[in-house]
C-alpha cells in the first residue's frame, strides 16, 4: 500500500513484558478510513495501540503515525490523535463537565467550556454533566471517554472497545456518529472491538492479529473475495437433502450447511448455475435464494485468527 | 503555547490537590500542634526552645503527610491508569513531572507554613521574629528532601500505598536513629539552621560552625536535585506507561 494513504505503520514490530511476547514482528497498516482491529484477549491490540501513542518503546521495528516515529515524536502524533483506552481511568473528583474543559485547554481549544458542552450533548452526558466523575455508571464513564477522545477535533482517533458497557441505543447512536466524523470532517478511526458485527457497519478495512501477529488485512471487500471466492449460499426448503445431492457433483469442492443455509464451494461456478434449477426440481424442493457469500467480518475472522490455531 | 499548557496543567493538578482531605488535616496538624506546645509566656530563651520542638513535631508529620501526598500524586495516578491517559493527551512528559511536584510541593509548603504560623499567637511571638524564619529554613528543605525521595520511590515502585510505607518508614527510621546530631536527617538539620541563627542574636551554650550551617542547607538541596533529576529523566525518557 501506499505509504501516503496510511495513517498508522508499523513493520517488524516486537514488544515483550518480560518473558510474554506481546508483539512478534508486528506489520500492521491502517489507512485513511474507518478500520477494524480485532483479534482474541492477548493477541497484542492495546499494546500495539500503546506503542503507536508513544507509551511503549518497541524492542525493535518501525511504528509510524502520520509518518513520524511513534516513541520519538509522540507528542505530536498526540496532539492529532484522540484515544479512547479500554480502560481508561479519569480524575474520580471532577465532574464530567470541569474534565472535558481541562482536557480542551491541554489540546488548545479555544473556547474550552463551549466544547465540553457539546461534546457532552453529543454523547448523551448533558443531564450528567456536573455529577463527579465516581458517581458514573460504567457505561457513561465509556461516554465520557468517547467525549474526550474527540475533544480538539482529532485527525485520527484510536477507540478501544468503545462500546463496552453502552445501551444499545447509545451503540447505535456512537457508531453513526464515526461514520458522520469520518464522511463531515475525514476522520479516521482504528477501532478495537470483539463486537465484529457492529465493525461490518462501519468499517472498510480490517485488521486482525493473534499471538501479537498480523495474521491478515485489507480492504473488506478484498478480504472477503480472498476467503469466500467461488462460496455461494444456497437458500432451499430441505438444505440436508439438497446438500446430499450436490456432494456427490465433481464441481463441488465443499459443502456445508450453517444456520440452514447450504455454503457451498465450486471449481466452476458458472457450470453449477444452470444446474441448480434442475436439481431442485428433480427433487421437488424450494429453491429459496442462491447468491455469493460476501463472508461477514465474524467468517473472515473464523478463518483466521482461530483457523490457524486449530490447525487448519 | 507551550508556557499555557504547563499553567493549565498546574491548575489540573491544583484542583486535584483539593480533593485531598485538607481541612481535616489542618484540624488535625493544628490539633497536634497545639497539645505539643509547653506553657507560653515563659523567658525568650525557652521560647526559643519550644519553638524548635515544635519544628520536631512538624518534621515528623511532614514525613508521613508527604509522603501520602506524593505517593498519590505519582504512585497512585501510575497504578490507577490516569497518567497513562494524561500522557495520552498532547502533554510533555516533563510538563506533566514538573507541574505535577511543583503543585504539590508549593501546596504543602503553603499548608506547613499555616500551621507553623500558629507557633506565633501560641507562643506570643512577633511575626518578624528572626527564629520564626530560620525555623521555616529547616522545615522546607525537609520537606524538599521528603518530597524527592517519596518521588523518586513512587517512579519506581508505582504502587500508592506500598509507596508511602516504602518512603515513609525508612525516612521515619533515619530520623529515629540519626536523631538531632546528623545531617541526614531533618531533625538534625533543623537543630544546626536554628542554632546557627540563635547564637548570632543570643548567648548559646551550642556553637555551629559555618561550614556545619553550609552542610546542614547543601545537603538537602543537593540530595533533592540527584534524586529529581534522575525521576525526570526516567519519567521523560524511559519510563513505559502500561
Amino acid at each position: 500500500m501506499n505509504l501516503g494513504t496510511l495513517v498508522a505503520n508499523t513493520v517488524g514490530l516486537v514488544k515483550s513484558f518480560g518473558s510474554t511476547v506481546a508483539l512478534d514482528g508486528l506489520n500492521l497498516e491502517i489507512p485513511k478510513g474507518i478500520s477494524g482491529f480485532v483479534g482474541s484477549n492477548g493477541a497484542g491490540k492495546t499494546t500495539t495501540i500503546g506503542v503507536l501513542l508513544g507509551l511503549l518503546k518497541p524492542e525493535c521495528g518501525e511504528a509510524t503515525v502520520f509518518g513520524l516515529d511513534c516513541w520519538r515524536n509522540s507528542f505530536e502524533i498526540r496532539r492529532r490523535t484522540g484515544v479512547l483506552h479500554e480502560n481508561n481511568a479519569f480524575p474520580g473528583n471532577f465532574s464530567g463537565r470541569r474534565f472535558l474543559e481541562h482536557v480542551a485547554d491541554i489540546y488548545g481549544v479555544t473556547d474550552s467550556k463551549q466544547s465540553a458542552k457539546a461534546l457532552l450533548k453529543t454523547v448523551g452526558l448533558s443531564d450528567s454533566k456536573d455529577r463527579l466523575i465516581k458517581g458514573y455508571s460504567a457505561g457513561m464513564t465509556r461516554r465520557l471517554g468517547l467525549a474526550q477522545a474527540l475533544i480538539g477535533d482529532p485527525e485520527f482517533v484510536i477507540l478501544d472497545e468503545p462500546t463496552a458497557n453502552i445501551d444499545p441505543l447509545g451503540r447505535i447512536d456512537l457508531l453513526n456518529k464515526i461514520k458522520e466524523l469520518h464522511k463531515e470532517q475525514g476522520t479516521s478511526f482504528l477501532i478495537s472491538t470483539h463486537i465484529l458485527s457492529e465493525l461490518e457497519k462501519i468499517c472498510d478495512w480490517l485488521s486482525i492479529i493473534d499471538s501479537g501477529k498480523i495474521v491478515d488485512q485489507g480492504h473488506i471487500n478484498d478480504l472477503a473475495d480472498k476467503y469466500f471466492a467461488n462460496i455461494y449460499v444456497i437458500e432451499v426448503s430441505k438444505p440436508a437433502v439438497f446438500i446430499e445431492k450436490i456432494k456427490t457433483l465433481s464441481n463441488v469442492e465443499q459443502a456445508w450447511i450453517e444456520d440452514e443455509k447450504i455454503y457451498c464451494k465450486f471449481k466452476n461456478p458458472n457450470e453449477f448455475f444452470t444446474e441448480i434449477p434442475k436439481i431442485v426440481v428433480a427433487l421437488n424442493l424450494e429453491l429459496k435464494s442462491f447468491r455469493k457469500s460476501l463472508g461477514t467480518f465474524e467468517e473472515i475472522y473464523k478463518k483466521t485468527a482461530v483457523g490457524p490455531k486449530n490447525g487448519k | 503555547m507551550a508556557s499555557n499548557r504547563f499553567f493549565k496543567l498546574i491548575v489540573w493538578e491544583f484542583e486535584e490537590f483539593l480533593n485531598f482531605p485538607i481541612l481535616e488535616f489542618l484540624i488535625a496538624s493544628t490539633v497536634f500542634l497545639v497539645l505539643f506546645q509547653p506553657i507560653t509566656h515563659l523567658p525568650f530563651s525557652t521560647i526559643w526552645e519550644n519553638l524548635n520542638r515544635s519544628n520536631s513535631f512538624l518534621v515528623i508529620f511532614i514525613i508521613f503527610i508527604a509522603c501520602a501526598v506524593f505517593s498519590r500524586s505519582y504512585a497512585g495516578t501510575l497504578d490507577r491508569g490516569e497518567i497513562k491517559t494524561l500522557l495520552s493527551y498532547p502533554i510533555k512528559r516533563w510538563e506533566l513531572f514538573s507541574a505535577k511536584f511543583i503543585t504539590q510541593f508549593f501546596v504543602l509548603s503553603a499548608i506547613y507554613l499555616a500551621i507553623f504560623s500558629l507557633n506565633i499567637p501560641l507562643m506570643g511571638l512577633s511575626p518578624f521574629e528572626p527564629m520564626l524564619y530560620a525555623s521555616i529554613l529547616g522545615l522546607l528543605l525537609h520537606l524538599l528532601v521528603v518530597c524527592s525521595v517519596t518521588t523518586t520511590v513512587s517512579l519506581l515502585i508505582k504502587k500508592e500505598t506500598i509507596t508511602v510505607l516504602a518512603s515513609a518508614i525508612p525516612l521515619f527510621g533515619l530520623e529515629t536513629i540519626g536523631g538531632n546530631d546528623s545531617f541526614f536527617t531533618g531533625l538534625g538539620r533543623s537543630n544546626v539552621i536554628f542554632n546557627f541563627f540563635k547564637q548570632s542574636i543570643a548567648v548559646s551554650s551550642e556553637s555551629v560552625a559555618f561550614e556545619d550551617f553550609v552542610l546542614a542547607v547543601a545537603f538537602p538541596i543537593v540530595i533533592s536535585a540527584v534524586l529529581l533529576l534522575v525521576s525526570l529523566v526516567y519519567f521523560s525518557f524511559i519510563m513505559e506507561v502500561d
